[in-house]
């Protein structure tokens, strides 16, 4: 490409006023070339669903149990990746005695959960937890891909723990973003 | 004490340590019927397996009610 050096206030047409490939500048939407390697829409966000939950989520497993909070996504492309986003609003060691761990679960066309990854712990020092944690899923299909949060009690001791405790009146959001290749 | 607070001691009085999951607060006889019971573990060696059927016969909603009733 050319180069001019322009003088004071002076300015230049990038539509019509230059050579080569300048595929995006002031607004233009010329992404079809020369951009990344030539993909037309590199880590584009192709959809997003969140749910929320709000009312009191508990447990007293100590293996993971379905949370019932779940969010569904169908990739455009198995080339697709989801980034599965949780945010936890007021979770909950009830007992004071017991750890809480969340793993992210899914359903591929209406199959049975399983297990992707641990997302994370409350720990019974916190007593209440304010996070989350995100993990970018391959689920290579075009099907209908569910998740869903499994949570339990972990480490020895008795009582109970909250996914979500509804006493505060917030809300615990799962949200999946389908990252087009 | 919360409604909740009493919910798990009544249960847990009733039989220690008793495991299951839910959500909501467990108000009504429908409610409880709705708790998922863990019955086992599956092969993965980490996910429970549940039942809305209550394994567990020293638990009912009439004796989990009187037992909360005290609290």
């Amino acid at each position: 490409m050319a180069l001019t050096r322009l003088g004071l206030n002076q300015a230049i047409n990038l539509a019509t006023n230059t050579t080569g490939t300048l595929p995006v500048a002031n607004g233009g939407t010329g992404l079809s070339s020369g951009f990344v390697n030539g993909v037309a829409n590199p880590g584009k966000i192709g959809q997003v669903v969140s749910t929320a939950r709000s009312n009191d989520t508990f447990t007293s497993s100590d293996s993971l149990v379905a949370s019932g909070h779940i969010a569904t996504l169908t990739p455009s492309a198995t080339s697709s990746k989801i980034l599965i986003i949780l945010g936890m609003a007021n979770a909950y060691i009830n007992s004071g005695n017991k750890d809480m761990r969340v793993n992210f679960y899914s359903s591929i066309g209406g199959a049975s959960y399983s297990n992707i990854i641990s997302a994370g712990q409350v720990r019974d020092t916190v007593r209440t937890g304010f996070g989350g944690n995100h993990y970018l899923y391959s689920p290579n299909t075009t099907s209908a891909v569910a998740i869903q949060t499994y949570i339990s009690r972990l480490h020895n001791g008795t009582g109970t723990v909250y996914y979500h405790n509804s006493y505060t009146d917030t809300f615990t959001n799962l949200t999946l973003m389908e990252v087009l290749a | 004490m919360t409604y909740m607070d009493k919910f798990w001691k009544a249960l847990f009085t009733l039989k220690a340590d008793v495991q299951v999951s839910g959500s909501g607060e467990i108000l009504t006889e429908e409610d409880f019927n709705n708790l998922d019971w863990v019955v086992g573990v599956a092969e993965d060696g980490q996910t429970a397996i549940t039942s809305k059927t209550n394994p567990h016969s020293e638990i009912t909603w009439t004796l989990l009610k009187a037992e909360m009733d005290k609290l």
